[in-house]
């Protein structure tokens, strides 16, 4: 059995981590629509939908879980507290929830410029719950395994901490800045294949996890839209006009 | 002199202000409904079942409401509280998972 570090009220420290990603993704999302001038009405229902589409997403993946349970009931609570800590569940769900708000809205605007290092913050801070309350990993006994098992949560919060430094650096250096989104996506798919190696999810088929036979769906999807990132283009800018009657 | 009508801003649609505080009731809301319908249902007697299953239903009621005030015709601080409710429902349902079953084997270990 693999070992869990806190026990002890452990779904109030998980709401708590939670609350606190989404504070600071909050943040960083208001500071980003600040900083590219993007305030728009029509962005709140954007986040609307963002927050509505991640939470039933979430809920919908814990849902699964209790259809693969043959749809006992009795597992409907553990299935909704599973809901509760499902990324990807979520992050397909804000999609979604961001494709349907800016429908609704009538935004043209591609988002995910805004969103990409706020999502990257979020689940950065987010995931420390799961590392606190939830099965460390499989075991290990590399030199940095924590009680004899991979700590699998901390190689996911360092892949997003270091995500969102590389979003900040990256956030102007893109012909269209919303693909930043897109290549998080894609990195995150990329590095869930293999980081769900060292964590206990259960194993469904061929060897794989619920989550990389996700991952396997939605990455060709992803890649194939990476094809189409290009860099900003570097020819020297127009002077502003203040600069030119200057 | 006027503005010809292309000119002028689009009208706002909604108040961020109500946006906020729809949030925190969509929040307050969302659990205090069903909390509140569950504390009668304990006291109804031979209809507590009818008051039990409102509180069920009265989960979706915030989220319904908000949707219906952000979506008719209306004042900006009318359909902004509307969305905040509708953002105050997601942002529960997002946090509370954990906490519900929390509520839920405290009361039943008690």
């Amino acid at each position: 059995m693999a070992p869990v570090l806190v026990q002890e009220h452990a779904a109030l420290v998980h709401g708590l981590c939670v609350a606190g990603g989404i504070a600071a993704g909050g943040a960083v999302l208001a500071l980003e629509v600040r900083r590219r001038g993007a305030a728009d009405e029509r962005l709140l229902v954007v986040v609307a939908g963002v927050v509505v589409g991640g939470a039933l997403g979430m809920r919908a993946a814990g849902l699964v879980r209790l259809v693969q349970a043959g749809g006992d009931a009795s597992l409907l609570a553990q299935a909704w507290d599973a809901g509760a800590k499902s990324v990807l569940g979520g992050l397909c769900g804000a999609y979604v929830g961001a494709l349907v708000g800016k429908r609704l809205a009538g935004n043209p605007h591609r988002t995910g410029a805004l969103f990409a290092p706020a999502v990257a913050l979020g689940l950065a801070v987010g995931r420390v719950g799961c590392f606190l309350t939830e099965p460390v990993g499989r075991p290990s006994d590399l030199p940095w395994a924590l009680h004899g098992a991979h700590p699998s949560f901390l190689y996911e919060i360092g892949f997003h901490a270091a995500a969102f430094v590389a979003l900040l650096a990256l956030r102007d250096r893109l012909a269209d800045p919303a693909d930043l989104l897109v290549g998080y996506l894609t990195a995150y798919a990329l590095f869930r294949l293999w980081v769900e190696t060292t964590r206990t999810n259960e194993v469904l088929v061929l060897g794989l996890t619920g989550s990389q036979w996700v991952v396997l769906v939605a990455l060709p999807l992803l890649l194939a839209r990476c094809t189409r990132i290009r860099p900003a283009s570097r020819e020297p800018r127009e002077p502003r006009h203040e600069e030119a009657v200057a | 002199m006027t503005e010809p009508p292309w000119a002028q801003p689009a009208p706002r649609r909604f108040a961020t202000g109500s946006v906020v505080l729809g949030a925190v009731a969509g929040v307050v809301g969302t659990v205090g409904l069903p909390i509140l319908l569950g504390l009668v249902a304990s006291v109804a007697g031979p209809v507590a079942v009818v008051f039990g299953l409102l509180g069920l239903v009265s989960v979706l009621v915030v989220l319904v409401l908000g949707i219906v005030l952000a979506s008719t015709p209306g004042s900006p601080q009318r359909r902004g509280f509307g969305l905040g409710l509708v953002i105050g429902w997601g942002l529960l349902l997002l946090l509370a998972g954990g906490l519900c079953i929390a509520l839920i084997a405290a009361y039943s270990g008690g």
